[in-house]
């Protein structure tokens, strides 16, 4: 039964292994899919614990026996343990169960800006209350809108279409600043934006900058175009801000200039009234809605929303990979970060402090410990291997001399044949000497491919004659036997 | 005892010295490069630089499959980048995925590399290189086989999510890819034969065109794929990457650094120098056998 069963397997999954490549029917093609997929990997997991407990036994009976070399065992089962360790609690990437990366700054996140702060209770604060300190100011850097931007814009490039055809709706009215008190005519794309639910309308981009400088500073709902709808509430789409425009389109159509009823549009700046004309462009970007001076602007902004309404102190752009902010890409943060501060004191150039949104100070730039997959790969096993095959040259070269004899023929067409195929490759003798190249390629195409053709045609015919005898059982050396 | 001729003395100097003459010629063309004037092969990376360049306008997505090791890094990494260049210049959609896990940290850093380049030069969104929107690393999946087969069904049942943990669906560029059917072309960067795994397994079974880059050493065993049309071009080794950098350079102005045609200066000296020694190793047997020859 111990052998009989392998050989049944073996059989079974053979067959059924031939006929999915033939027949290609759904159901096939799914349950051979579900095999290959989660089967083989439930196999391979045994066969890795299999090999790690022998690899164990081995090195441990050579300790034990003090064999020859026992200490490399020691070496070997302690690597071993230590990686085994860190892969299970640490992750690859140090996104495992146990901390693993200590200290360095402290990265927060919120609507899509990253900021730093000095320690873990400013931490706790800002995330217990984001709205309070999130100030664009003090962002690193917005988050780059890879994914649902361009949708987005191109339902603004609609929106725009549809504003610019209705045209004849729009009329100028009055509107105040909150900021200045005085009235404020719209032009062509004023600045707009929603703050706790009112949206304020601007004169200029200056008075926008302000606003969004310091908004409690600013903002009166009194003083808001509207108020944000309730079904409008939370992250604003395309499709909430047409809804939006229309609602401002019938205010403007339902009321008109000297009528002491119109709900005017007040720009929270200046707070002066803001007049829309003709062809008012708007954006939207994290939640808030823009206006624009000319269609340019928009463009402009459309291209690069980041750059618009960003802060001077940015330091960087964050990777468009860094969907969220785990421990694995703030280190890779930091570490970028690092570089680029040691890079800019070495050429005397001025640092950007990083101010904490909390506290509005200055935060110290402080570099991380970490110790993970990643870490033991690019520390480690990148330069070892690396290593091993630079000193092949040397080796090679050795041999070359040494060893490498016509002492005959047969090894005389292999020397020829050598030597005109390297000095092929060497770009100045290709470049100079008529020839060479045609040469090389000669031999790769016409006696190297026939005798690859040969090979892999015999290689071939071996494998499928030894695989038929393995899977009808004739061949049973795998199983740990002689033929029986 | 008889005298040494000064043929038996050349014959059994002392290693080190081989290794010095190494060392020198390695480490002098690093220090001080030179440019070589680079002839592209047009049997093998001429072709895939064309066939790359005839990608179609509705479907334009390049696999790149990167097992690449730091052992063979030096020849296969220049390649990966070269591209990932090309792909994005050409606004090709680039999928990575790695079949060792080894291969996870390089493949990422070429990513990163001509992602940052591109990035630092873009004036629009457009230009811009956007993980998500232009590339999606699909990170390391185990067996070998399994992950090229069902590849060729149904990408998300072998990559659910992306390396980074991300839904494979959410990525806007993944809208339209579901299998083979949905690519251009599988690139397959390995020092081994795994390109020949790609042409039986996803060649064979599903029709998608497949190239290579391999290391040099390996390049004899895929001319008879060349030479069939199983493969769509290859690179072969640090030169083959040194040409394609060449060709997209000359193509689209590119001015990064081209890190294969930077180390031809090197390797063509110790080509030179193991030549030189070959010959004059045998030179140096010829003359003493000669000589124990009128002797004897």
């Amino acid at each position: 039964m111990r052998r009989t069963l392998p050989l049944y397997l073996l059989f079974v999954f053979a067959i059924w292994g031939g006929i999915s490549v033939f027949i290609g029917k759904t159901e096939i093609s799914q349950f051979d899919g579900l095999m290959r997929n989660k089967l083989l990997l439930i196999v391979g997991a045994f066969a890795i614990i299999l090999g790690l407990g022998s690899l164990i036994f081995h090195h441990y009976m050579k300790i034990r026996r003090k064999a020859r070399y026992w200490q490399y065992s020691i070496v070997t089962l302690g690597a071993l343990i230590v990686s085994t360790f860190i892969g299970l609690f640490a992750g690859v990437r140090g996104e495992g169960s146990l901390p693993t990366i200590f200290g360095g700054t402290i990265f927060v996140q919120h609507e899509g800006k990253l900021y730093a702060v000095a320690d873990k209770q400013e931490r706790k604060m800002f995330n217990e209350n984001p709205e309070k300190y999130a100030d664009i100011e003090y962002a690193i850097a917005p988050l780059p809108d890879g994914y649902s931007e361009p949708l987005i814009q191109d339902k603004l490039l609609e929106l725009k279409s549809e504003l610019f055809s209705n045209t004849e709706k729009l009329a100028a009215i009055q509107a105040v600043s909150p900021v200045s008190k005085q009235p404020v005519t719209l032009t062509d794309g004023s600045p707009l934006t929603v703050y706790k639910n009112n949206v304020y309308v601007f004169a200029s981009k200056d008075e926008y900058e302000q606003f969004i400088s310091n908004p409690d500073n600013y903002a009166d709902p009194q003083k808001a175009a509207m108020q944000l709808p309730e079904t409008m509430q939370g992250e604003l789409n395309a499709s909430d801000l047409f809804q939006l425009r229309q609602m401002i389109y019938q205010k403007i159509n339902e009321t008109g200039p000297g009528n002491e009823n119109i709900n005017t549009l007040i720009s929270p700046v200046s707070d002066s009234p803001v007049e829309i004309s003709l062809g008012t462009v708007l954006g939207i970007y994290n939640g808030n809605i823009y206006a624009f001076a000319t269609q340019d602007e928009y463009d402009q902004f459309l291209a690069n929303p980041g750059n618009y309404i960003s802060a001077a102190r940015a330091l960087m752009q964050i990777p468009a990979n860094m969907r969220d902010l785990n421990r694995y890409n703030a280190s890779v943060l930091r570490h970028e970060l690092s570089q680029d501060r040691e890079r800019a004191i070495r050429r005397g150039q001025e640092i950007t402090p990083i101010i904490s949104p909390v506290s509005g100070k200055p935060v110290e730039f402080k570099k991380h410990f970490a110790i993970h997959i990643q870490q033991l790969y690019e520390g480690i096993l990148v330069p070892c291997g690396s290593t091993m095959f630079a000193m092949l040259a040397f080796y090679m070269c050795s041999a070359a001399y040494r060893a490498f004899r016509m002492r005959n023929l047969h090894s005389g067409l292999l020397l020829v044949s050598a030597f005109l195929v390297m000095l092929g490759q060497i770009p100045i003798v290709t470049a100079f000497i008529p020839g060479v190249h045609e040469i090389r390629q000669w031999i790769l195409d016409v006696p190297n491919m026939a005798s690859k053709r040969g090979i892999m045609i015999g290689v071939g015919l071996g494998m499928a004659a030894t695989s038929f005898k393995i899977i009808f059982g004739i061949e049973r050396a795998w199983l740990g036997g002689g033929d029986e | 005892m008889s005298e040494q001729t000064i043929w038996q003395k050349f014959l059994q100097v002392d290693r080190r010295i081989i290794y010095l003459i190494v060392l020198i010629v390695i480490i002098v063309p690093i220090i001080f490069p030179f440019d070589l004037p680079i002839r592209i092969s047009e049997r093998t990376t001429q072709t895939l630089f064309d066939a790359v360049e005839r990608f179609p306008e509705n479907k334009n997505v390049f696999l790149i499959s990167a097992d690449l090791n730091p052992q063979d890094q030096p020849e296969l990494y220049p390649m990966m980048v070269a591209w990932l260049r090309h792909c994005f210049y050409r606004k090709i959609k680039v999928l990575v995925m790695c079949l060792y896990p080894t291969s996870l940290g390089l493949a990422e850093q070429a990513l990163d590399q001509v992602a940052t380049e591109f990035n630092n030069r873009a004036n629009t969104d457009e230009e811009r290189i956007i993980h998500g929107r232009d590339y999606v690393f699909l990170g390391y999946k185990p067996p070998p086989i399994v992950p090229i087969l069902g590849l060729g069904e149904d990408i998300y049942q072998v990559f659910p999510r992306d390396f980074y943990g991300n839904e494979l669906r959410s990525h806007p560029m993944m809208k339209n890819i579901k299998s083979y059917r949905d690519m251009d072309m599988i690139g397959s960067l390995a020092a081994n034969t795994l390109p020949i795994t790609y042409i039986a397994y996803a060649r064979a079974r599903f029709g998608i065109a497949v190239t290579g880059g391999v290391t040099a050493v390996s390049v004899a065993d895929f001319y008879p794929y060349l030479d069939s049309g199983q493969l769509t071009g290859m690179l072969e080794g640090m030169k083959g990457a040194a040409e394609y950098e060449q060709l997209i350079a000359k193509t689209f102005g590119d001015t990064e650094r081209m890190l294969a045609f930077e180390g031809m200066s090197a390797q063509s000296t110790t080509h030179i120098a193991i030549i030189l020694m070959v010959l004059m190793g045998n030179f140096f047997y010829f003359m003493q056998q000669r000589h124990e020859r009128r002797k004897g």
